[in-house]
């Protein structure tokens, strides 16, 4: 895959780490000229330019026409906004990831095309709730505007739901069993598959239901 | 052309009140326009004339909810005149593209940048471009005056 990642630090350096720079071709774009050449001594296949993105003869000799991924990590989210409409209007590159610091500004990103936004604010705020407000809530994943949610619930020894096959579980809404994880193992929901202590039940689910469900599988 | 823009276009907000943007504002208040504009800056309402017209509004214009608050989606003009490329292409493509304002002026200092509101119906204005075809033009009136001389 070919991946442009433009502005930030150490988000930057921690996805690049991450990324197996050897498979896919990765572009760094920074403006910190500093910061290039630590990162170009630390990482020997990745290309680092040192130069301003929101600029397109900076896009245009980094040769980022077609790429498979676009990533803007800038703090300055007017920066991410132009990078993203380049990127997508003149170098056809069809996936951009933005990170959106400020929440009410992620609706203008995907109005403006720019696909798929990170909004740290929110992404925190699902950390705390999973860790703090719900103790059998072990993950929360909102997807597309946050309407549906992926949740991992634990079945505690209170669970209305314990020793009971699936089929016979009536959850509120819309809401779905999707598959378990027993014992680190994780299986596709059958209707007939019992439901034990412990087991951790993946639950899809709108988010007007979201308490709701919690309470049916958890109990509390 | 004189006008420029028709009476049909009454609302007008402008954000960044910079030299360009406050003599904007005041011209077009005198053209009768209802006219807002936007700064951070609550000292760089000095630089509008004491004629001038219309509303001062204190904020950020890349905040959505100053732009709400200045009306955007009412607005028939909006002119992006910050002293920041990305602050101005920011706002403009929120006016064109989210608000549906008729008619968006975005102010660049680089004029590459105007690729990046490729299919947005938006006019972009460079000064330094302007500037060197008023070099130009009047290189070129020079010239013609000297050949007028030349010829009688």
């Amino acid at each position: 895959m070919k991946i442009l990642i433009s502005g930030g630090r150490k988000k930057t350096r921690y996805l690049l780490q991450s990324l197996n720079t050897t498979k896919h071709k990765v572009v760094v774009i920074n403006k910190d000229k500093d910061f290039c050449k630590v990162l170009s001594r630390e990482f020997k296949n990745v290309a680092i330019i040192h130069g301003d993105a929101t600029v397109p003869d900076t896009l245009e000799d980094a040769g980022v026409y077609n790429f498979d991924l676009g990533i803007t990590l800038c703090n300055q989210e007017t920066e991410n906004l132009v990078i993203g409409l380049l990127l997508k209007n003149v170098f056809t590159i069809d996936r951009v990831v933005s990170i959106v610091n400020t929440p009410h500004n992620v609706n203008v990103f995907k109005e403006l095309g720019v696909t798929e936004t990170i909004n740290s604010a929110k992404v925190i705020a699902g950390i705390i709730e999973q860790h703090a407000f719900v103790q059998s809530l072990k993950m929360f994943m909102p997807l597309e505007d946050e309407n549906l949610l992926i949740l991992d619930i634990e079945v505690t020894e209170k669970s209305p739901v314990i020793s009971r096959p699936i089929e016979s579980i009536k959850l509120p809404g819309e809401a779905v069993i999707t598959a378990i994880l027993r014992d680190g193992k994780a299986t596709i929901a059958k209707p007939k598959t019992i439901l034990e202590h412990k087991d951790r039940v993946i639950v899809t689910t709108l988010k007007k239901t979201k308490n709701k469900v919690i309470k049916a599988i958890s109990g509390a | 052309m004189a006008n420029g823009i028709g009476n049909k276009y009454k609302n007008v907000l402008i954000v960044g009140c910079g030299r360009m943007g406050a003599a904007l504002a005041y011209i077009m208040s005198q053209q009768n326009k209802n006219v807002t504009i936007v700064d951070m800056d609550e000292l760089s309402f000095q630089k509008l004339s004491p004629a001038y017209g219309g509303n001062t509004l204190l904020g950020d214009g890349t905040n959505i909810n100053t732009l709400k608050e200045a009306d955007i989606a009412n607005s028939d003009i909006v002119v992006a005149a910050t002293n920041d490329d990305n602050i101005n292409l920011f706002i403009s493509a929120i006016a064109r593209e989210i608000h549906g304002v008729p008619r968006v002026f975005c102010r660049l200092y680089e004029q590459d940048k105007q690729q990046a509101l490729k299919n947005m119906d938006i006019k972009s204005i460079c000064p330094p471009e302007l500037s060197v075809n008023a070099f130009l033009k009047s290189l070129e009136d020079q010239k013609e005056e000297t050949s007028d001389e030349n010829t009688d």
